[in-house]
């Protein structure tokens, strides 16, 4: 079933790329080569908790960063897994999120 | 940037509909905010926060210059502006993307371009102490505004 979800993700046209990670932020599954990469977005799946104690704003839903040089990047933060996906810079940000969370709402990824 | 130029900012920015508060960052320090009373005091550590993401990115390279955190019922926006401060945007989920980002955009470019405010007087001579002080502050202000876009 994991798997699926996963393939159909990755189906999706502007996807570059993604990694899964436990909450332990060790990896279940990627595909991003650029280490340097795959570390950022562990890096952000773990900071997430530190800004939600900071601002008392309530959980994190995702953290996506945007650039007119590199690819998009995001991480969906879920209690048991997170996804981090790198995307195609200038596509809409709004169409392909709520594609990605159809998907994810599968999971135990997202919940909106 | 005096403080007027930011609240000029902040003003219009919050007059979108979709956002309901701004605030500008520099330094640690929050510098002017609209966000009510009560997350006062959390904004500048938000901000640390946020601005350790952005150089974190850099410093694999990675020029991102806008970070989306997606809360419950919001989404807190954020903008790199001109490598210099942090303008933070609390928004709704369903708010206009391009029109923020082209407001912020044309407000990187304003500040990038008149940062120094203009000669209060340029027709009179002026007192010499007096003039060293102003320009001496005009220049910290200039050096600032060069530098730090603010």
């Amino acid at each position: 079933m994991e798997e699926d979800v996963i393939d159909q993700i990755m189906q999706i046209k502007q996807i570059k790329g993604f990694i899964q990670t436990d909450t332990e932020g060790e990896d279940v599954a990627s595909t991003i080569e650029d280490e340097q990469l795959a570390h950022f977005m562990r890096f952000l799946v773990g900071y997430a908790p530190v800004f939600e104690k900071t601002a008392e704003l309530g959980p994190i839903r995702s953290i996506i960063l945007t650039s007119n040089k590199n690819n998009n990047l995001g991480v969906f933060i879920g209690k048991e897994h997170s996804l981090g996906v790198l995307f195609a810079r200038g596509c809409s940000i709004k169409k392909l999120f709520s594609q990605i969370k159809a998907y994810l709402n599968k999971l135990s990824i997202g919940d909106a | 940037m005096s403080k007027l130029d930011r609240e000029k900012i902040l003003d219009e920015l919050v007059s979108f509909e979709g956002i309901s508060h701004s605030c500008i960052y520099q330094n640690e320090q929050i510098l002017a905010s609209t966000f009510p009373s009560i997350i006062q005091d959390k904004l500048s550590g938000m901000g640390r926060f946020i601005d350790k993401i952005f150089s974190s990115a850099h410093a694999i390279d990675q020029a991102h210059d806008e970070i989306h955190i997606e809360l419950e019922e919001n989404t807190l926006i954020t903008y790199r502006v001109n490598d210099d401060f942090l303008l933070m945007l609390m928004a709704t989920k369903g708010i206009n993307l391009s029109l923020v980002y082209m407001t912020v955009k044309a407000i990187e470019k304003s500040v990038k371009l008149h940062g120094l405010p203009p000669p209060k007087n340029t027709a009179s001579p002026p007192v010499p102490s007096e003039v060293s002080k102003e320009k001496k502050c005009l220049m910290i202000t200039g050096k600032k505004t060069y530098l730090f876009g603010l």
